[in-house]
């Protein structure tokens, strides 16, 4: 997990959650009625984002200079930007980076934090020692030099930005799954599968991968958000999705200076982006709570 | 107990080491030198400044001269700052940034306890506490800086707009650096004491027919305070930090703007140097937070003992 | 240290905040900071870039000769209304064999900060020092004119005493010049040829020392209206007035403060809650409403720089002049001054701003708008309607004020020519790194006027030039400009370079987009502020009016 500021934040230790089968980690879900509708609206949100060709009623960069920042109106129902740009598009289109960005470093961080989680967990002793302290190690570097540093070094490729994020992301995941697994691996089952003669791949791929499904995908419910977060404060600073592609945190950011004039420029893209995050947030957390109990 | 802090303190050196290492070597690979203007600068300015700054010699060489006036304590003078050292800077900057945030954790603290707990209890208040804990998550620091100095000081004229010079010039900001840290805590300590009021003891002192306030206040609290505390660690150390965000918006004069400047602009010792202030703050939070650790979990505290 | 309370660490500070806004919002609208330090007789002044040095050889930027043209006073100052030649450390002058020679005669009033007397000899140090490749003096290009300044620059002559400069005692100063240079005065009252205190700054370090302490607060010794009173990075410079100043006469401030505000939007709030009395500039976004509510606190007015994107004339497809024509022909200036600026600039047909020195371009050598005639250019180049052409990058350095425009200019690129153009946002070094290596296509850039001359425009695209970064290279247009610098007579030197930059429009080596405003808030209560082209501002009879009632 990172602060807005990508300073990174120490994973709690996770209770290691009861063994059971990936699906009915869902399960929690159900209880809840104000995660049912967050988790209603992130499918609609992203839903509506991924179809922004079909949905939006302009282009993302289509411009009308003579317009600039108007209200809401008939043909612009959240108003344009200051080069007369459909809010309502640009938030659809929007929406696709931050959440193309947000899954894109999520999945990078979640296969690297697995792989290495599992790995130092089944490697035991001094290599897991070893592989953690690196952990600690890359936790305590101020992750924002790190960052910038990446953005000015593949400045003309967001995606590959994204990829790097993900790849400094994964710590949590790597302790989070080292913990789940290491439960799991001093079970009697799994050491009675290791007595039948099963390898160790084996063993991960069929008991310990399916039982820290649920830790991975809350961690991973948390990161998504995030990293979102991230890619706003990175667009303060100018260096987040390439212009004229938006991102929501371009749009707020843009729609910050413009905050008394043309108020809509910052209300509608941060509603979307704020009722997102929470959502993905509340899901996340809801999924937790069943995960611990 | 002594004896813990010292080994600790030991075990951070190697990592201080490594982190210093990588950085040392990352920000070489970065395209545009510290030397760039735009107009053109003669090949012997360029080979004046490289002798200046030992940027003449080989990269191991120049590596090895580095961890040399680290060990004096010396980090060089800046690349960007004509004249400047380094540590004068930083030092300067500290203070202000240590200040305010020390401010902004205090209220990060009390705020999210009083709303970790109101969201643990039951019906609108504990649905009304997690939404206002979930909305620090969602709500960027820039959004939320520029819309308080609307409210408090553009229209209702209580406070500076910017600035660093009386002592009212540290309210807004603190309370934009405190929201995200806030909603972390209430979120951690609202689990917790969720899971607390399920245990047994819990069961046991209500048996006892003990009121609910002295479970939570003189029980509950105290057990599930531990993962805020674990998160305090790295917290403490980001907000003590500065945020580029926060001083930006307010025109403080803090550390966070370095962490960022320093990287855009290719001073290279001013990013070793905020990288190592922001290790060595993780490495002593880090400790702190795990003291208080076992100053409320007396079962960890015998670990200190071994 | 900072003329400033210090701030004591305590627990109680926010007790005493809530007091203090409690207390504030009691007794209503009260003295805000501007009024007490206007009072004072001291200006708050809104200097976007934290300065990286106060050393006048080592200044690059405009928020940095902001601040040392009220450090330190060269031999001849600048009118702030007319930007005419006016005396300053010199009192007179005489200028003999045709120009090729001036004799400065010191002012004997001119001192130091430290109240000893400012001598030739602290110029001739001064500029010799600038001129040393240890220092590496940007400007140091501005010295040519001057006898062998040119083979110290370069390093072909190593002995910096045969500089064409030399005092004859402490109170003259006689400087030689290569060939007649009619802009020599005003070039004079440029940061880089300032003096130095020799004494102070050798004490620091030596003359040819890069980094030294001599320009921190209590070391810096100045002869200007003001000396260094307090410099916190990030914070403010603060200077105080100068008791040995030569002319306390029209000195009617006492100090002036510069706070390095970096975020548009932070500065005009600073402003409205009465935290500054000037500001760097305005957000596009707040001028319609500062226009509004408050036009006595808006001022525009003409500064002689230009933006412009530069064409990269040394690779495809850009190589092509047809191309770089058509893409210049395709931009709706006025759109994008209206649309997007909202400054009162003006839209840019040409390079050299108009109302600079008495120059200018015939109508029929500017470039035209015009998107039939840019289509059919594009065709007869061999791409018609775009095609074939590839996507073409447009480099940027990333900021606020150049995002849109790209926005825009892509935009109508796309629209009007069928030409795909493609976003690169890069940090200030990226940025630079890919100039100087040639790696773009087009290219953000901007150019300010060093003095008010043409010369300080076109001499950017002369072959020879290290900030020809588009590589346009024309034989006719270098020795244009050749004859033009050996030209006395200013009409006919003119001539010639109208008909230099005619061939560097014909050949479309950059595409011109908008002529610079300073576009900024003031309060209404400075005067004496003067709006000039160089926006230059020597701080001499600024003052405040009396509040009103």
């Amino acid at each position: 997990m990172t602060a807005p500021e990508g300073k990174n934040i120490r994973a709690i230790p996770p209770a290691p959650p009861r063994a059971r089968p990936a699906l009915r980690a869902l399960a929690p879900l159900l209880d809840d009625r104000l995660a049912l509708a967050c988790a209603a609206f992130a499918v609609f949100a992203a839903l509506a984002c991924a179809f922004a060709p079909l949905l939006a009623p302009f282009g993302y960069d289509a411009q009308n200079l003579s317009l600039g920042a108007s209200a809401p109106s008939a043909e612009h129902p959240f108003g344009t930007d200051m080069l007369g740009r459909d809010i309502l598009s640009r938030i659809l289109y929007g929406g696709r980076g931050s959440f193309a960005v947000g899954m894109l470093a999520t999945f990078v961080a979640a296969a690297i934090g697995v792989a290495y989680g599992t790995v130092s967990a089944m490697c035991g002793g001094r290599i897991d020692a070893f592989m953690m302290r690196v952990v600690d190690i890359a936790y305590s570097l101020p992750f924002t030099i790190f960052v910038i540093l990446l953005t000015v070094a593949f400045g003309r490729s967001v995606w590959l930005i994204f990829a790097a994020i993900g790849a400094v992301e994964w710590l949590t995941m790597a302790r989070i799954v080292r913990a789940c697994a290491l439960d799991i691996k001093n079970r009697a089952y799994v050491e009675a599968a290791f007595a039948l003669g099963e390898g160790k791949a084996g063993v991960v791929l069929r008991h310990i991968l399916p039982n820290a499904a649920p830790a991975i995908l809350v961690c991973a419910a948390l990161t998504v958000p995030s990293v979102m977060l991230l890619e706003s404060f990175l667009s303060f600073l100018g260096l987040g999705v390439q212009a004229p592609l938006p991102s929501w945190g371009s749009l707020i950011k843009d729609g910050a200076e413009y905050m008394e004039d043309a108020p809509w420029m910052l209300a509608f893209p941060a509603l979307f982006f704020s009722l997102t995050l929470f959502s993905l947030n509340r899901i996340g957390e809801a999924l937790s709570r069943g995960g611990g109990e | 107990m002594t004896r813990y802090v010292l080994k600790r303190l030991c075990e951070a050196v190697p990592v201080f080491f490594a982190i210093v290492t990588a950085v040392f070597f990352m920000v070489r690979f970065v395209p545009g030198g510290p030397f760039d203007r735009e107009r053109p600068v003669s090949q012997e300015t360029i080979e004046a400044l490289n002798a200046y700054y030992g940027l003449d010699e080989p990269l191991a060489a120049q590596y090895f001269k580095f961890l040399g006036n680290l060990a004096r304590g010396e980090l060089g003078p800046s690349y960007k700052y004509e004249g400047w050292k380094v540590s004068e800077i930083l030092r300067e900057k500290a203070a202000v940034s240590l200040e305010l945030g020390s401010y902004a954790l205090a209220l990060a603290i009390a705020a999210g306890i009083a709303l970790g707990l109101a969201a643990a209890a039951r019906g609108k208040i504990a649905a009304f506490a997690s939404g206002a804990g979930l909305l620090g998550i969602c709500l960027p620091a820039f959004v939320l800086g520029p819309l308080l100095i609307l409210a408090f000081s553009t229209k209702l004229g209580a406070f500076n707009s910017m600035g660093w010079d009386s002592p009212s010039d540290a309210v807004l900001p603190s309370a934009t650096l405190a929201l995200f840290y806030a909603a972390w805590i209430a979120r951690l300590t609202g689990n917790s004491v969720r899971a607390q009021m399920k245990m047994p003891y819990v069961r046991a002192a209500r048996a006892k027919g003990a009121g609910e306030a002295r479970i939570l206040f003189g029980h509950v609290l105290r057990n599930a305070v531990s993962p805020a505390i674990a998160y305090l660690g790295p917290a403490a150390a980001g907000l003590m930090t500065g945020s580029f965000v926060v001083e930006t918006i307010f025109q403080i004069p803090g550390l966070g703007r370095f962490f960022i400047s320093s990287a855009l602009d290719n001073d290279y010792t001013m990013i070793m140097g905020c990288v190592m202030l922001y290790a060595a703050f993780i490495i002593i939070f880090n400790l702190i937070s795990d003291i208080a650790l076992a100053v409320v979990n007396p079962r960890i505290a015998r670990e200190f003992g071994k | 240290m900072p003329p400033r309370p210090r701030h004591i660490f305590c627990a109680g500070r926010i007790c005493a905040a809530a007091a203090a806004a409690i207390a504030l919002c009691a007794c209503g609208p009260s003295r805000t900071p501007a009024d007490i330090a206007a009072e004072k007789g001291i200006l708050l002044i809104g200097n976007a870039a934290d300065p990286a040095t106060l050393d006048p050889a080592l200044a690059t930027g405009f928020g940095e000769f902001k601040i040392l043209s009220g450090l330190f006073e060269g031999l001849v100052g600048a009118n702030p209304e007319t930007l005419e030649p006016e005396p300053a450390a010199a009192k007179s002058w005489e200028i003999l064999d045709g120009g090729k020679k001036y004799v400065f005669h010191m002012d004997e009033r001119a001192k130091w900060s430290d109240g000893s007397r400012v001598e030739a000899g602290d110029f001739v140090f001064a500029w010799r020092r600038a001129l040393l490749p240890q220092i590496g003096c940007e400007y140091a290009s501005l010295f040519a004119p001057i006898k062998n300044a040119e083979k110290i620059r370069s390093g072909e002559e190593k002995d910096v005493s045969k500089l064409g400069a030399r005092a004859e005692g402490a109170g003259t100063l006689v400087v030689e010049l290569e060939r007649p240079a009619p802009h020599f005065l005003s070039m004079l009252c440029h940061s880089a040829f300032f003096p130095l205190h020799r004494k102070s700054l050798e004490k620091f370090g030596a003359q040819s020392a890069r980094k030294s302490e001599w320009t921190r607060p209590g070391n810096m010794v100045s002869n200007g209206p003001f000396k260094l009173a307090a410099w916190s990075i990030n914070d403010r410079v603060s200077l105080r007035r100068n008791p040995h100043y030569r002319a306390p006469e029209r000195l009617f401030l006492n100090g002036a403060d510069f706070f390095p505000i970096s975020n548009i939007n932070t500065e005009d709030r600073a402003f409205r809650t009465g935290r500054l009395h000037i500001t760097e500039s305005v957000s596009p976004a707040r001028i319609g409403y500062t226009r509004k509510n408050f036009p006595q606190c808006l001022r525009s007015h003409p500064w002689l720089g230009v933006y412009y994107y530069l064409a990269n004339s040394a690779r495809p497809p850009l190589d092509n002049p047809l191309v770089r024509k058509a893409l210049a022909m395709a931009i709706d200036r006025r759109a994008i001054i209206d649309g997007i600026l909202k400054g009162g600039q003006a839209p840019a047909l040409s390079f050299v701003p108009p109302g600079c020195g008495g120059y200018s371009l015939p109508e029929k050598s500017k470039m035209r708008e015009d998107i039939a005639l840019a289509r059919r250019l594009l065709a007869e180049a061999g791409y018609p309607g775009g095609k074939g052409l590839g996507k073409i990058p447009i480099t940027y350095n990333t900021s606020e004020q150049h995002k849109p425009i790209a926005e825009a200019v892509a935009n109508m690129w796309r629209e009007n020519l069928g030409v795909d153009a493609e976003l690169y946002n890069l940090s200030w070094p990226a940025y630079l790194a890919a100039r100087r290596s040639g790696d773009f296509a087009v290219a953000r850039s901007s150019w300010v006027a060093d003095f008010a001359a043409p010369e300080s425009f076109l001499g950017v695209f002369a072959s020879s030039s290290g900030l020809n970064h588009g590589k346009f290279s024309d034989p006719e247009y270098d020795k244009l400009l050749e004859e033009a610098a050996e030209t006395p007579d200013k009409s006919a030197r003119n001539a010639k370079l109208a008909e230099a930059e005619a061939r560097l429009l014909g050949e479309a080596a950059m595409i011109p987009i908008y002529f610079y405003s300073r576009v900024y808030l003031i309060s209404p209560r400075v005067l004496g502020w003067e709006a000039n082209a160089l926006d230059f501002h020597n701080f001499l009879g600024v003052k405040f009016a009396p509040p009103e009632k």
